[in-house]
Parts: C-alpha cells; structure tokens; sequence
C-alpha cells in the first residue's frame, strides 16, 4: 500500500491542507474499508479527488470543503465535516445531493466520480513516468482482468 | 506542403474521411487537428484512468501536455462531455459500433433520402471495413443479452435497414475475432483481428505488434489517416487549434473563406494557412464555436441549435453466475426500437462500472422504486455501495440510446460569462430533454429492465442521470434546405459561406433516430467530398 500521496496540485495555488482534510474525510464515507481491504481514504483516494478537482473545476477544492462544513452544523451544530461519524457524513451528502443547484451538482458529482475513479481504476498503483503498474487490491475484489492483450478463452469466461 | 485545395479542421470521426476521399482525388489537403497524433504501441496502456481520465487522461479533450488543463466547457444541464482531441479523435474511444440511422428518422428535415445514402454507406462499411459479430463470437454478456432477447420474443435480424423492434449481433468497426490459442499470448502475426481484449473504450492496441492499419478497432488514426497520408497528397498536423476562419465579403450578406489560422497547442505561435474550401469537422461543440468566434455570417441564429445527444442512460443488471463485463468487444449485440431509439450492450473496466452504478445517477439507491422494473436507481456510497461494486464481474450494462428531439433551445453558443481561454470565447453547451424525449427514453430503460430480468438477472439497478452525458454529439450545425432551420446546404456547403463544408456529426439534422451516428457521420463526409470535387474551378 502507498504510504505517500504521490502527486500535487499542479495548476494553481495549493489548497487548504484543512479543505484537503474534508475531502479525505468524504472520501473516507463514500469507499469505506471493508474487512482487510483497504478503504479510499486508506490508499491516498483523496489526493486523486483533490487533484482533479483542481483542475477540472479550478477553486472548487475550498468550496467543496467550505460547503461540506456549512451542511455539517446543520447535521450536528458545532462539529467540523471531519468530527461527524461515517452516517451523519452521509447525511451531509445527500443533503447536499437534493440542491437543484449546477455548482452544488459538480460539487456532489465531482466527489462521487473522481472517488469511485480513484478507487477502482488503476491509479492507486501506477506509476505513471515509469509505467509500473500494481494490480490495486479493489481489481480482485470486483473480478477485473486488469489490461489484456486478449482473452482466447472468452467463450468458456 | 504547397498551397492546399482544401484544409481540414479536425481528425476525428468524419474530417479524415473527406481528406482521404480528396487525397485519392489528386486534391491537396491539409488537416489540422487541435490534439496530439498519438502511437496505439506506446501511448495505448489499456488502462482506464491513464487513457479515459476528462482531467487528464490521453483521450481527454485538452493539450497534448496532460499536466495542463484539460480545455473547459461551459455547461447548462450537461453532466459529462465526452470527447477526445487527438488524431482519430473520439473514435479513439467509441465502441467500433456501426450501425446504419433508421430510415424513418430520416425525414422532411433530411435534404436527402435514405435510398440515397446507402451507397455512401456501403463505400463506408467496405473500407473499413464494417462487419456484423458472428454467432459464434459473441462474448458471454453479449450472449446472455441474446437470450433475453430471445425470451421476450424480440425477433432477430441480421440486417443493415431496420425498421422494426429487433434485436441484432452488432454491426462493428472492429476486425473479425482472432483466432487465438489458450495459454499463447494473442500477438500479431500470429493471430490477426481482434483479440477481444475489451478495452475499446481506452484506445485499441492489439493485436500487440500489429502495424497501426491492421488494430482491431478501426478508428480513423489506423483506416483512413493511413490511406490519406499514404496518398502523398495528405498532410495531418496535430496540436494545432483551429482559432479563426479567414473569410472575405461575397455577394449579398454572405462570405466567402479564405483560409483559416490556428494556434499551436505546444508553442503557443499563430499561423495561416490560404484556402479556397475548408471542411469544418471539429464535432458538435467546437464546429459552431468556431463558426461564431469567426464572426461569420448567422442573420438566421439558427448556427449552435437544434443539438442531439440521445438522452443516454444506463440499466445494469446482477446475475448469480460470471459475465465478465470486461471480456470482448465492448458492445456485440443491440436491440433497435424504431421510434423510440436503441439499446446496447456496455462492456467496461470498473472505473466505469463504479462511476456508472453509483457516482452519477439521480435519486438514492434506497429510495422507493414503486412499480418500476429496476430494484434501484441513482447514486450511492458506504458500504452498501462498495458490496455492489464487488459484483461487477457478474454484471452486464445496457446503454440507452434515445430518439431525441431536436429542439432548436439544445443549442451551443459562445459564453459570455466565462472567460475566453487560449482559443478564444469558451463554448455554453444546454441540453435537457424535452418531455417527449424523456418518455422515450424511460420507455427504453423499462424495456433494457425487461430484457435484463428475461435473461435472469436477480436485481437491476438504473443510474437515471440527472444531466445529460454526452457521447453521442450531433446537430448544431445542421444540413437542411430551409436556412431559417439550418447552417448547411443540401450539398454539406454552408447556407451563408461559400467553400465552407461542415464534414463532422454537427451536421445531421436530427439523432438519426438513435443508433450511433459515427457511421452515418462517415457516409455523409464521403458525400459530401464528391460534391466539393464538383466544387472547385
């Protein structure tokens, strides 16, 4: 398992390490681990959200944060997003899900996507410059193949 | 290259169709397309991520340097935007399905009849060449598609022209399945075709060693840029962002081109290039951007209207046994709904698959599904999402492809709230179906249930997306005889411009009834080079 994120907000000023926190911590609600597998958080999912966050909706990482935190008083007045349990975390985002709002609905959408892109593609073990690859655990769990030259034996699978 | 006799915006889908068609004519053509020329050998890593990413995948819409931005939309009732700028463009990640419009979809609206594109269809399917799945080759989802087919007593049809409910193997741009050994990497020159790899989506690579004309999935990048270039008369240049069509005044409020100048995406340097014709075939956003950021003549506003997108939705269904959704072509059979529009089988690789099932969908996965077919719908997370997501492998997705409406308010327009980027004022793309399209399109999701649970699937799920994902880009800048209704003549020359061809899916007046449009995109550039032969002096 990757100990270190491995890559960095490129395009602008980095964000909030506080506003990278509440993402880790919707990361961590939405691929929760499960048994001896390993959960979104726990493989550095959330540098991949933040990232593509980043440069996919420039500025939207602090917003994400700062929204997740206002939707948290509402759910458990006082707490910060990071303090809530795993259910009330749930609670937030689909409070945040009901908004008929196309900023709230990239938000929403942009964490879901790029935490299931994360999670189950092969970014937790590719190295990109060297083009190493680690199968990620989560291909075993679903039964992916992982890259292929082909299957003869496509029939019989 | 010497002066040319026609340039090209655009390698994708339909613009290196044209240019080999001219190039084969002696005509000199030049094609400029904004992305990269990428090598299937050493680009294509068959991984989803690397290849498929909108932020910065290989096939993403944006500058071949990927630690850049990708280019930015502006998006009104859009979730997704599929596309991919590079040589071959977004068939470097579509399915390879090619399947012919339905002849009742093409109607008043059409300039030409159906009887007439047929031949232009079968110079299409010959080259490349378009051949329907054998029986014997269909991979275990697409099979289990078949016999829910078979159970709900949807007819089968082996043929091209469909005009009624029937369920078909697809009609695919992909070379016949390789003969292959068990246990014996599937390497060319051993085995020839296509190793049903199942990666399609993100870039063909395979057969590993085969040069680039002999890769299975036959995007452009390996038919026709090849045979254009291997003409001599054929000059492609990749990173090159078509910024600006040189025009001059012609006759009564109209304009005649001149030639048109572009930015190169790694230097950042401007350049011109003279022309007396010049095909637009940039897609369905970047066609009428252009157009518009050229100030060209628009007394009609009809230029960005009347956009198609087939309202797509996914239905997936789980079974008790192994499907293997990432095994073979991604999509080998269909069910064709004259009138409503056409499902599809949808192999992918789990990011996908996760993205699909729980990340985009509208409503809650434990909401009440009342009397519909599905047992759930919309988006999820925690653990009950992740246990779901562990049942891909016994999973098989059905995309629905609508027979939307074109309504003129579906449109791309130049957006004024955004800053412009390095290209000039960005594109607004608005889509929402209209209620007629929605019906339709729910229609088709019940129906996708249907055949799902026929084939004994124990529980379905549908995602039922609340903004519209767009993979099949089409209209904005349509063919029709009336200019009040659309930006091109019968003869794919722009009403207002004279020697401006749009060659690329803007140009279809409608969905085509909701097959994918990729082919009927390629019959109508090959028309269309015939009439710009008859064109020039």
């Amino acid at each position: 398992m990757l100990t270190q994120p491995r890559r960095v907000c490129l395009n602008r000023a980095v964000p909030d390490p506080a506003s990278i926190e509440a993402v880790r911590a919707a990361v961590e609600a939405i691929v929760p681990a499960r048994g001896d597998r390993p959960g979104g958080a726990e493989l550095h999912v959330h540098v991949h959200v933040v990232d593509a966050l980043d440069r996919f909706l420039p500025g939207f990482v602090d917003l994400t944060a700062m929204l997740l935190g206002a939707y948290a008083v509402d759910v458990r007045p006082g707490a910060s997003f990071t303090e809530l349990t795993a259910e009330e975390r749930t609670e937030v985002l689909r409070a945040m899900s009901l908004e008929d709002n196309p900023d709230m609905r990239d938000i929403v959408d942009g964490l879901l996507v790029f935490t299931y892109g994360g999670m189950y593609s092969e970014w937790s073990g590719y190295e990109r410059e060297a083009g190493a690859l680690r199968p990620p655990r989560a291909w075993e769990a679903v039964g992916f193949h992982g890259p292929s030259e082909g299957h003869p034996d496509y029939r019989e699978s | 290259m010497e002066r040319p006799d026609v340039v090209v915006i655009g390698a994708g889908g339909g613009g290196p169709v044209i240019a080999k068609e001219l190039a084969e004519r002696g005509l000199k053509v030049l094609v400029l397309e904004a992305g990269p020329w990428l090598d299937p050998d050493v680009d294509f890593t068959r991984l989803e991520d690397d290849m498929g990413s909108i932020v910065d995948g290989r096939l993403r819409w944006g500058p071949a340097d990927r630690l850049r931005s990708p280019w930015m939309r502006r998006r009104d009732g859009v979730g997704l935007i599929l596309q991919a700028a590079g040589v071959g463009g977004t068939t470097l990640h579509y399915n390879g399905i090619s399947p012919r419009a339905y002849p009742s979809a093409i109607h008043a609206d059409w300039p030409t009849s159906y009887e007439e594109l047929i031949p232009y269809y079968e110079r299409v399917e010959a080259f490349l060449p378009v051949r329907q799945v054998e029986e014997g080759e269909l991979a275990t989802k697409d099979a289990l598609f078949g016999t829910g087919c078979e159970k709900l007593g949807l007819a089968h049809s082996e043929a091209r022209d469909v005009t009624t409910a029937v369920w078909r193997r697809c009609h695919n741009a992909i070379l016949p399945v390789a003969k292959m050994t068990s246990g014996r990497p599937p390497r060319y020159p051993d085995v020839e075709g296509c190793t049903m790899c199942g990666h399609c989506l993100v870039g063909c690579p395979n057969p590993v060693g085969a040069p680039p004309e002999r890769k299975a999935k036959r995007a452009t990048n390996v038919t026709y840029v090849p045979t254009a270039v291997a003409t001599g008369n054929c000059e492609i240049v990749p990173n090159a962002f078509a910024t600006f069509l040189i025009h001059e005044p012609f006759e009564e409020k109209r304009a005649r081109i001149r030639g048109v100048r572009w930015r190169d995406t790694v230097t950042g340097e401007s350049a011109e290039q003279e022309a007396s014709i010049v095909v637009l075939a940039g897609g369905s956003i970047e066609s009428p951007r252009l157009y518009l950021n050229s100030d060209l003549p628009n007394g009609a506003d009809v230029v960005g209207r009347y956009l198609t997108t087939h309202t797509q939705d996914v239905v997936t269904g789980f079974f008790d046994r192994e499907v293997n959704p990432d095994v073979g072509q991604v999509s080998m059979a269909r069910a064709d709904f004259p009138g409503f529009g056409t499902l599809f089988t949808q192999g992918y690789g789990p990011q996908s698959f996760s993205v699909v099932l729980a990340g985009g969908g509208g409503g809650f996965w434990d909401e009440d599904t009342g009397d519909e077919p599905w047992d759930f719908a919309g988006r999820w997370w925690g653990p009950q999402a992740v246990e779901w997501i562990e049942h891909y492998h016994r999973s098989l997705s059905i995309l629905v492809c609508t027979d939307d409406e074109d309504h003129p308010d579906n449109r791309v327009t130049l957006a004024d709230d955004w800053p412009p980027d390095e290209h000039g004022p960005v594109p607004r793309v608005t889509y929402r179906p209209t209620p007629r399209s929605k019906d339709r399109q729910d229609w088709l999701a019940r129906k996708a249930a249907e055949i799902l649970r026929a084939a004994g699937a124990r529980r379905i799920h549908r995602a039922n997306f609340p903004r519209a994902l767009l993979t099949h880009l089409m209209g904005t800048m349509r063919m029709g005889g009336d200019p009040g209704r659309s930006v091109v003549g019968p003869t794919g020359e722009a009403h207002m411009v004279d020697g401006l061809y749009i060659g690329d899916s803007s140009i279809l007046p409608n969905g085509i009834g909701g097959p994918n449009p990729t082919l009927t995109v390629q019959a109508l550039a090959t028309r269309t080079a015939e009439r710009i032969v008859t064109h020039l002096p």
